[in-house]
């Protein structure tokens, strides 16, 4: 079988011997109580806060400082770090690397299996944030909750790819995916200027904010902003992707790894 | 004779430390046992052998292919790595048939498989139950399973006979001896010579990253018996004790120690000092009050071989 059949193949069976213990896993059951956050804050905001906010500033403000800037970055990392590193921790990784099956599967199936959590985990959140803000007065359209959900899913897909990558290259590697998405991002992304461009917070804002979306521009923190039309966005986001995927599939495929006996 | 191993000024470093240093050595097909004393770097050569590392230098081949990322040899080679990991949440007719299909076998072929080789390792009444419930010695016996489950061309073991009880080590050694003369070759390693010793005539003993001596279990002993055994004794006088031993004709040393009434003997042959010790040391009547015999472990053999 060639690489490039064996490849799908291999991912697929590693996805499959590891979605019910990344589901179960303390990463997820942590992620629950995370993605958990959201919604309190926006049951607290519409039901107990007084109705002096309408649903669709709560759902802006919460959705941007709180499911898009806190709790996709830290299900990404949470969940994308321990695609390859939980398996070295492990010391199981042996296994599947004295198999037959390209290094990368491996990498790819455990990434895969963690983006599928963390896909229902922001899933839930977002959707929880919009019902519960339609639901109050002068709630946010529709269309605005779906480009926004559609948004936090392609955050979740790069902070966890972004995480896994560095899983793969850094022993300690959880410390500096937080270092990035915490320190790094919310810096440059929260400063005026040119600077915004340099962070992924960015081109995620773009996808919703960009273009003639006019109501996000009431958002205090993106006065200072001038976002791109999101197909651009869009485009820079995919290149990011597929830029780290690569990095992932040959950093796995060249690094050795040493466990202790 | 092919051999199926061959490695040529290999070294292997972590940082500073050493793991392989400049090993030169051809493995035969057949049983081998890779002999050396904990740190000697038997487990650095296995996984360079499995393509788990790579050499920091020289050259390996394992049945003539190098094998770092090398996935058609990955499917004639079997690994029972010495670590003690297995994926916790599942039994261990998933583990082996799992790790079955990641060598190409479609569902309905490897579970026969699994199955089979769970028998063979002696856990056919385990194997539906979740390894995180399983003892030492039958997660090691699981590890042992999946290496030999594919029919593989070579098997690589690391330790394997660590932590089994006596009935398990016995089924193990069986084992081994069953897939050579299925015409499968296997590489052992222990730390422990006569456990090799009871399995095959051919060893590789390194020490220290480098190959010290390779041959027949009987060439190896021969520089056993060289090595002089040690034995401590405590004794209310230990220089009457001293000085009735020291005429004895296969006692070569004797050195009084810093604790009071310790004395350590060098003999030449442990089974006469054994036999003329309780006479000797009665009619002395130097009050011995303990004795404890070196256990002429691997250690203290390669380090007498090594000087």
């Amino acid at each position: 079988m060639n690489l490039i059949s064996a490849l799908p193949r291999a991912t697929w069976l590693i996805f499959r011997m590891h979605l019910a213990t990344t589901a179960t896993s303390r990463r997820a059951l942590a992620g629950i109580l995370f993605a958990a956050v959201a919604p309190l804050f926006a049951f607290l905001a519409v039901r107990i806060g007084g109705g002096d906010d309408s649903g669709e500033s709560v759902f802006m403000y919460l959705g941007v400082l709180v499911l898009l800037q806190v709790v996709a970055p830290a299900l990404g990392v949470f969940l994308g770090i321990g695609a390859i590193a939980d398996e070295t921790e492990a010391r199981t990784i042996t296994y599947p690397f004295t198999r037959p099956i390209p290094r990368a599967s491996v990498f790819l199936g455990r990434w895969l299996a963690s983006l599928l959590v963390l896909t229902v985990l922001l899933l839930s959140s977002g959707a929880a944030v919009g019902a519960i803000t339609m639901g109050a007065d002068d709630p946010p359209s529709t269309e605005a909750v779906q480009t926004f959900i559609g948004a936090t899913l392609i955050a979740g897909v790069l902070y966890s790819l972004g995480a896994a990558v560095i899983g793969v290259i850094f022993k300690r590697g959880q410390v500096i995916a937080l270092g990035y998405a915490f320190a790094f991002e919310v810096m440059l992304a929260n400063i005026p200027g040119s600077a915004q461009k340099l962070s992924l917070q960015f081109y995620l804002r773009s996808l919703f904010a960009g273009g003639d979306s006019a109501d996000w521009s009431s958002l205090e923190i993106f006065e200072m902003s001038t976002f791109l039309e999101p197909a651009a966005s869009a485009e820079r986001l995919l290149t990011t992707a597929l830029i780290l995927l690569v990095v992932g599939c040959v950093a796995v495929t060249r690094k050795q790894f040493v466990l202790s006996s | 004779m092919t051999s199926i191993i061959q490695a040529e000024n290999l070294g292997r470093w972590y940082g500073e430390v050493v793991g392989l240093g400049d090993l030169t050595v051809e493995i035969e097909p057949g049983i081998t046992g890779l002999v050396g004393p904990n740190g000697a770097g038997k487990s650095t050569f296995m996984k360079l052998m499995v393509g788990e590392l790579r050499p920091a230098r020289g050259q390996l081949t394992v049945l003539g292919e190098v094998p770092f990322g090398n996935r058609e040899l990955h499917r004639q080679l079997g690994f029972c790595p010495q670590q003690d990991a297995l994926y916790e949440h599942q039994t261990g007719r998933q583990f082996v048939r799992d790790l079955l299909r990641l060598g190409g076998w479609s569902r309905r072929e490897a579970d026969p498989l699994a199955v089979r080789a769970m028998e063979r390792v002696g856990l056919e009444e385990a194997m539906d139950r979740k390894v995180n419930g399983y003892s030492k010695g039958m997660r090691q016996r699981t590890r042992l399973a999946q290496a030999i489950a594919h029919g593989p061309k070579l098997v690589i073991a690391d330790e394997p006979l660590t932590g089994l009880d006596p009935i398990a080590r016995r089924q193990t050694l069986d084992l081994f001896g069953g897939l050579a003369q299925d015409g499968c070759s296997v590489i052992i390693s222990s730390h422990v010579l006569h456990e090799v010793e009871s399995l095959t005539e051919t060893m590789v003993l390194i020490h220290r990253g480098r190959l010290l001596a390779q041959g027949s279990v009987r060439e190896v002993r021969r520089l056993i018996s060289h090595h002089p055994s040690r034995v401590d004794l405590v004794a209310r006088d230990p220089r009457r004790l001293a000085s009735a031993l020291l005429p004895l004709e296969h006692v070569r040393s004797i050195k009084l120690g810093a604790d009071p009434g310790s004395l350590t003997v060098e003999t030449d042959d442990i089974a006469a000092f054994h036999s003329s010790f309780a006479g000797v040391a009665a009619a002395a009547g130097a009050g011995v009050s303990g004795l404890k015999s070196d256990d002429a472990s691997l250690e203290a053999v390669f380090d007498y071989l090594v000087g």
